[in-house]
């Protein structure tokens, strides 16, 4: 079994516990919907634990060329852009999140960068905020 | 009904809507065009843009994305064997050898063709097909409607994982992801963790917008790609279809139109399905068959035509029983659901006009999408050029614009997040997105027709194993959990030994 199929099995088995010691605070005729639910969700991901367990696949193979660090790297980056959003706004949180990722997955033409950047600002404001009327996140300048 | 397609064509016409038409169709066949973008990331991605549109325009665009998008796939796969969707390996097989021939213009041209009239031929099967299966939705109950959600759940999940388990894990968590949201029927609050974003249940459009755009952002971001290159003269013979090809492949394109609608009517069968199908088909009725992957015409035809009929037949059961027929159709649901469309036979009376605009803007996409391929495969070539380093910021960036249009709540940018984060490993673990996608739409019905039927039966479900309906929906759920379960036994026999 893939380290990522593993993972996917451990987080859902986590968030039956979670979500199952939050339904004993529902009304008690319907708790037993999400409970049944979560049961079988629980029971199916210990199961094909357990099958990995006893009946290991002999033609596991893993994707060499992946390299996580890149992964990691992008998610918390993102994060981080999500959670200045309210704090600096869209467009600046943008201005700065797009290059810094682009430089990072190697675009090193600085000259590029800026071009590119500023096109697609441009593009976002024009489509997002005039044309369509879309709010975004404002924040402390814009 | 007349007055209402009448009026939809008037609709269509408009200007507004054919300036979306148009933009949708360009938008579609570049995202389709560009390998690891698929169909249903570019209807994802597009729905919050639609949103602040009138409800018509906003369909008209999503229906041409997704017809440009099926089509576009078949442009990189024909001249870089690299299919920017999965609905065009199998137009890859031949269209490369015609390319390496010195063919490409002639492949492009017939896939063009092909692709418009598996099009405008699924489209005329919707336009006479839903109406009437809408009627026949009106003689479901909520016990038939409940039956209906879980045997659209069970097909999706038996068709779009490899493993029976694997498709039934991601489908529960969908269901018990549906559950969140204020109880309708007590007042209680269930799995807010104390957010008010969540009252109204679980946001849709984040969820889905996470789970294809942001989760494939990453995905491309993961190793280190080399830009695509296209050498400049790829296109040196004419575009334009000889009458001799198209006589040719005519009863190809025919009849891969009929396999791909078909497929698409099938709750949970996709694009894929219809163009490996459709090109086998090709292969088998050819009269030369030992020229399919040394670069046939009919191959380039028959998958093309196939794929894109999948277009109009998978709306017919998304817009009549809420069905989707595949992961494209149950995020174009996300788009009609946005905008206060319930499917089933309302959205072909009271909201007829809009459907009607719908389903005859399919036949303006096709015709555009036929123009834009045979004038602008040229032009579209060069956009595959555009880096996965530069694309993926992008992507993520408009994921998250996206996620926060609809109701201006940063939870529901986190949300987002989190489901790509979820999608990310799903697709490691290769366990398919679309069960939970299609959960999260049809949890919450089917849980509401359940407590419906619990109540007008009297507090037990077994009465409704008499009502005819039922029954054939019971049957067709058992019929397709079994065909999986031993599939998947077989799959797990193979694999170990």
């Amino acid at each position: 079994m893939k380290f990522a199929e593993r993972l996917l099995l451990y987080i859902y088995i986590i968030f039956c516990f979670i979500y199952f010691t939050q339904t004993f605070s529902f009304s008690p005729d319907w708790r037993g919907y999400p409970q049944v639910l979560l049961a079988i969700l629980f029971i199916l991901c210990v199961f094909f634990l357990l099958i990995d367990v006893f009946y290991p696949k002999s033609n596991e193979h893993y994707e060499s060329n992946i390299i996580f660090s890149r992964v990691i790297f992008v998610a918390v980056l993102t994060l981080i852009y999500i959670l200045m959003l309210n704090i600096v706004g869209f467009y600046l949180a943008t201005v700065v999140f797009s290059p810094i990722l682009m430089y990072f997955l190697g675009i090193k033409d600085i000259r590029l960068l800026i071009r590119i950047n500023i096109f697609f600002i441009i593009v976002l404001y024009i489509g997002f905020s005039i044309f369509l009327g879309v709010p975004t996140p404002q924040g402390i300048l814009f | 009904m007349s007055d209402l397609l009448i009026q939809g064509i008037y609709n269509v016409f408009s200007v507004g809507n054919l300036f979306f038409i148009i933009v949708g169709t360009i938008l579609g066949i570049i995202i389709g065009a560009l390998p690891g973008l698929s169909s249903t990331m570019g209807v994802a991605l597009l729905i919050p843009i639609t949103f602040k549109m009138d409800p018509s325009a906003g369909l008209c665009m999503l229906g041409a994305v997704y017809c440009g998008s099926v089509y576009g796939g078949s442009i990189t796969a024909i001249l870089l064997r690299t299919p920017g969707t999965s609905a065009s390996v199998a137009t890859a097989w031949d269209g490369y050898e015609l390319t390496k021939k010195g063919f490409a213009g002639r492949a492009l041209g017939i896939s063009t063709v092909a692709s418009t009239f598996g099009g405008l031929f699924s489209a005329i099967c919707l336009l006479l097909i839903a109406p009437t299966l809408a009627r026949i939705s009106l003689r479901f109950g909520p016990p038939e409607r409940l039956f209906l959600a879980i045997f659209g759940l069970t097909i999706i999940i038996t068709i779009s994982s490899e493993s029976l388990f694997k498709g039934l894990i991601s489908g529960f968590f969908g269901m018990a992801i549906a559950v969140t949201g204020i109880d309708i029927i007590s007042g209680n609050l269930r799995f807010i963790w104390g957010q008010a974003g969540l009252i109204d249940g679980m946001p849709l459009i984040p969820a889905l917008i996470g789970l294809v755009s942001m989760s494939q952002a990453m995905v491309l971001i993961e190793t280190e790609r080399t830009k695509i290159q296209v050498s400049k003269n790829i296109i040196r013979d004419r575009i334009m279809p000889t009458i001799a090809d198209l006589r040719k492949t005519f009863v190809t394109i025919i009849r891969s139109s009929v396999i791909g609608t078909i497929i698409g009517i099938i709750p949970g069968a996709g694009t894929d399905i219809a163009s490996f199908f459709g090109y086998s088909e090709a292969k088998r009725n050819s009269r030369h068959p030992e020229e399919f992957g040394k670069g046939s015409i009919e191959g380039v035809a028959g998958p093309e035509a196939a794929n894109n009929a999948v277009t109009g037949g998978s709306l017919v059961p998304m817009l009549t029983l809420g069905i989707p027929g595949n992961s494209v159709s149950a995020v174009f649901l996300g788009g009609l659901l946005i905008h206060g469309l319930i499917p089933g036979s309302e959205l072909f009376t009271k909201h007829g006009v809009v459907t009607y605009t719908l389903m005859v803007s399919l036949f303006l996409s096709n015709i555009a999408m036929c123009a834009f391929g045979l004038i602008g495969a040229k032009t579209f070539i060069k956009v595959v050029k555009i880096p996965t380093n530069i694309l993926s910021p992008l992507i993520i960036v408009l994921s998250v614009i996206g996620s926060y249009a609809l109701r201006n709540n940063i939870i529901d940018v986190v949300i987002m997040f989190c489901f790509g984060i979820l999608g990310y490993i799903m697709e490691k673990g290769k366990y398919a997105t679309a069960p939970i996608i299609l959960a999260l739409i049809l949890g919450p019905m089917a849980e509401k027709e359940l407590r419906r039927s619990l109540l007008i039966l009297g507090g037990s479900i077994f009465p409704a194993f008499q009502r005819p309906i039922c029954i054939i929906l019971i049957l067709l759920i058992i019929l397709s959990l079994s065909v999986s379960f031993i599939r998947t036994i077989k799959l797990m026999k193979q694999s170990r030994t």
